[in-house]
């Protein structure tokens, strides 16, 4: 379905995008996860054809949309994009906004596609509101449909959830990923939030400096990171070296007791989230100094700051991380 | 590589645009060293010095009544504020030539004042007004307002949240004044007090008709009525370089502080002026209002009534469609080449783009005499070329309205260039991305969506260009096709054969033409 082939970008002296290869298969949902700066929005960008890539393909249902020495015009790719604060236009309302790209359609076609794009998502009636008179999910599922109104096979999403409340946010992530598999849409997200990536994605693209580090189903994600941000990201870890080889270990596979154990370590901190007790301990293996996070969730033992225990690792769900 | 119009267009606007100051340069180097030498020896130095004096005492009254004011009203509640906060603004709706040619009329030997005394029995003229003190205070009435107006909005946003403090760590109002708000406004203060040296050195009609000699009148004298372009040529580029000193001292003086406050949540609170204090406030903000407002627009609309019947007649209108055509059709020039230029910017916003805008928007920073002969020197030479090798006859560019239009283009491009960025920038770009998104090329998402968010802003950068035109004066003097009449020509015309009271009409359309802009913005602010 979508294919980048060796992609550079480089603006003035930075270099932002370094060999970037990607397949993406027709009805996927991709997310593009990595901290701020790392390329994911230049990604979206070089797809939609708002930046060239300084090499590299892009090949879209088998036909070249960037390469050296050709490029298509962002308007004439038919990709859907949901801009970052959705871009509605204020001025009008939302057919008008729904209708901006097929305004040369019959009357008729035009109704009979924003009334079925409003009951895909639940707005119908809404025709005649204005942007500003809908709250942050509405015109997040307006901006959604408007860039469907042409039919894309694909959509691009730009942090479409950094304006929406964390409360609300969970429910209208369901809905948007329903209609994008409801209508069997192609879609790649672009987040900082790993949370949103696991929801959302049947893959995860993990970037970092302008590098695809990870390209793999969340669950690989995280249980196998492949380098230590990338573990962090996805919930809490906890690290050690053991003969020059580094291990990332899940605190749910650390256990520690009063009484005997593989390590013999001291309580450094204990905070209590109310569903499980945060406890930090400190130890020393080898040449090196570490502190794990523990997570007790049962409240059974009482533990004190400064305690000596113990503590056992599940060696067997420890993944190796990558030398970087 | 594709054609991309918007930027081969956008870069050849820009290079038309400075073409004169260009062919400024290029003619001051032809200059023959003689020439030069005489001027060296002669009144360069006093031109220089004139200058630099005028601007320096201009700079410092407009100071003391621009920031005096802003504080007062803004830290102090008094009777009648909001009266003086309307009026204090109203100078700006004065041309400097016309409030000269009122003074000098007031205050001449015919004038009333000297009347009223000679009545009193006082023969002796004690008000000789044609001097480089009286245009030193006219200048500062006149502009003053931009240090007011901007300074003015800087203490609105001095952040309560570091006045509070300062206040609670025992320091006085005083001391708050100019240890914390005055440093705290002063990008405000510099930035408007470089509006205001700008102005001064570019003042022609008012110092012209008081007889001083600064960089502006020799610069048209060289040319007019020396006939000598090369040395008006060469004063036009000393002056551009005190002008470039200028901003680059301006812009490096800011050095690496940083000014930024948080933004307001609370209004400041304003202490009560009793007793004294309050009649001395009322005293000094009277000042700038009477002199600078109420005495010269009062002088206006008596003698226009008085000299209406015998003024307006078939001439007037002409003069009045004169300055409406050239106006409009300038302004509307304007706006469209500064909507085109910022968007194509806007648009491709890379390598050598990043600088158009700042370029074509060069001439507002250069005197107006001297935006003047760059476009007669740029012009002169073109028509050189076109009688010499197409076999034209006559001045085709430099003796037309084109010269006109061009040189009011060439002056007041920046403003047109400023509105149309400051809208651009509150439009996000992600809008005109989603347009061409959904298949609009770049044009029909500037025709079907950005235009549409920016009309009324556009409208009101057409009216500021608008009454820009409408009042330039020495632009018009020096461009202007033979015989053709603007409402400021006529004026100065009127003032120059010392008919001053006869001119009241005319400078009556100019003032109500600019009280446009301040009615809008006040609308604005409601």
């Amino acid at each position: 379905m979508l294919e980048l082939k060796n992609i550079n970008k480089s603006f003035e002296k930075t270099e932002v995008l370094k060999d970037i290869n990607l397949h993406i298969k027709k009805g996927e949902v991709v997310s593009l996860l990595g901290l701020s700066g790392s390329g994911k929005s230049t990604i979206l960008n070089i797809i939609s054809g708002f930046e060239t890539p300084c090499n590299g393909e892009v090949i879209y249902k088998e036909k070249t949309l960037s390469s050296t020495n050709k490029f298509i015009d962002p308007e004439d790719r038919n990709i859907g994009f949901v801009f970052q604060n959705y871009a509605l236009f204020p001025h009008l309302n939302v057919y008008k906004n729904i209708t901006f790209g097929i305004n040369k359609k019959p009357r008729e076609e035009k109704d009979k596609i924003v009334s079925g794009l409003l009951k895909l998502i639940n707005l119908e009636g809404y025709e005649k509101r204005f942007p500003h008179e809908l709250s942050g999910g509405q015109q997040q599922r307006i901006a959604l449909v408007r860039s469907m109104a042409l039919n894309p096979e694909l959509i691009l999403l730009d942090e479409p959830f950094s304006s929406i409340d964390s409360m609300a946010k969970a429910s209208i992530q369901k809905e948007l990923l329903q209609i994008l598999k409801g209508s069997a849409k192609t879609a790649i997200i672009v987040t900082h939030d790993a949370k949103e990536a696991m929801a959302m994605s049947d893959r995860i693209v993990y970037l970092e400096k302008g590098k695809i580090v990870q390209f793999d189903t969340p669950q690989n994600i995280y249980n196998k990171p492949k380098t230590k941000l990338i573990a962090k990201s996805f919930g809490k870890a906890n690290f050690i070296k053991k003969d020059e080889t580094e291990y990332c270990i899940r605190p749910k596979y650390c256990t520690i007791s009063k009484d005997s154990g593989e390590y013999k370590a001291k309580i450094s901190d204990i905070t209590n989230f109310g569903e499980a007790l945060h406890i930090t301990i400190s130890f020393r293996f080898q040449t090196e100094d570490y502190e794990f996070l523990i997570i007790d969730e049962d409240f059974e033992h009482t533990y004190n700051i400064d305690d000596m225990i113990y503590l056992d690792i599940d060696y067997k769900k420890a993944v190796v991380i990558e030398k970087s | 590589m594709k054609f991309n119009i918007y930027k081969i267009f956008s870069s050849f606007l820009t290079l038309i645009i400075i073409a004169p100051i260009i062919a400024l340069f290029v003619f001051s180097v032809g200059g023959s060293s003689e020439t030069l030498a005489h001027l060296y020896d002669t009144v360069l130095m006093d031109y220089i010095f004139n200058t630099l004096k005028l601007v320096f005492l201009v700079s410092i009254l407009s100071l003391i009544f621009g920031i005096t004011s802003a504080y007062l009203t803004v830290f102090y509640n008094f009777r009648f504020i909001h009266i003086f906060n309307f009026l204090l603004a109203l100078p700006f709706v004065i041309p400097t030539y016309i409030m000269g040619y009122i003074y000098s009329d007031i205050l001449g030997f015919f004038g009333p004042v000297h009347r009223l005394l000679m009545d009193l029995g006082i023969t002796k003229n004690f008000f000789d007004v044609l001097n480089f003190n009286s245009i030193v205070v006219i200048l500062a009435l006149c502009l003053y307002p931009y240090i007011y107006l901007i300074v003015k909005s800087s203490f609105l946003k001095s952040s309560t949240a570091l006045l509070n403090p300062a206040l609670s760590l025992g320091k006085n109002r005083f001391e708050l004044f100019y240890k914390v708000i005055l440093p705290l406004s002063r990008p405000a203060i510099i930035g408007s007090l470089s509006l205001v040296i700008m102005e001064t050195i570019n003042e022609f009609g008012a110092v012209a008709y008081y007889g001083v000699d600064t960089l502006s009148t020799a610069i048209y004298a060289s040319w007019f009525d020396l006939n000598d372009p090369k040395s008006s040529a060469f004063l036009s580029v000393i002056t551009m370089a005190i002008i470039f000193v200028l901003l680059i001292s301006e812009k490096y003086s800011r050095g690496k502080s940083s000014y930024k406050t948080e933004s307001i949540n609370s209004e400041i609170r304003k202490n009560e002026l009793t007793g004294f204090k309050k009649y001395l406030a009322y005293l000094f903000l009277s000042i700038p209002v009477t002199l600078g407002f109420l005495i010269p627009f009062a002088w206006i609309v008596f003698y226009s009534f008085k000299y209406a019947l015998e003024v307006i007649d078939d001439e007037f209108f002409e003069v009045v469609i004169n300055s409406f055509v050239a106006s409009t059709i300038s302004a509307l020039l304007i706006v469209t080449i500064a909507l085109f230029i910022t968007y194509s910017t806007r648009i491709f916003n890379t390598g050598y783009m990043k600088y158009i805008t700042k370029a074509a928007g060069i001439g507002y920073a250069i005197p107006s005499v001297i935006v003047g002969v760059g476009v007669l020197s740029f012009f002169g030479t073109a028509d050189n070329l076109l009688i010499e090798n197409f076999g034209f006859s006559g001045l085709i560019l430099s003796g037309s309205m084109v010269a006109l239009i061009f040189g009011y283009t060439v002056k007041f491009l920046a403003i047109g260039i400023n509105m149309c960025e400051s809208n651009f920038d509150r439009v996000s770009i992600n809008i005109n991305k989603a347009s061409r998104n959904l298949g609009m090329s770049y044009w029909q998402t500037l025709l079907r969506v950005e235009l549409p968010l920016m009309r009324k802003t556009l409208v009101f950068g057409f009216l500021l260009v608008f009454v820009d035109i409408i009042k330039e004066l020495p632009l018009t003097l020096i461009l202007r096709p033979f015989n053709y009449e603007t409402l400021s020509s006529k004026t100065y015309e009127y003032a120059g054969n010392t008919m001053i009271q006869e001119s009241s009409i005319y400078a009556l359309c100019i003032v109500l033409i600019c009280f446009i802009p301040v009615v809008i913005s006040n609308k604005g602010k409601n």
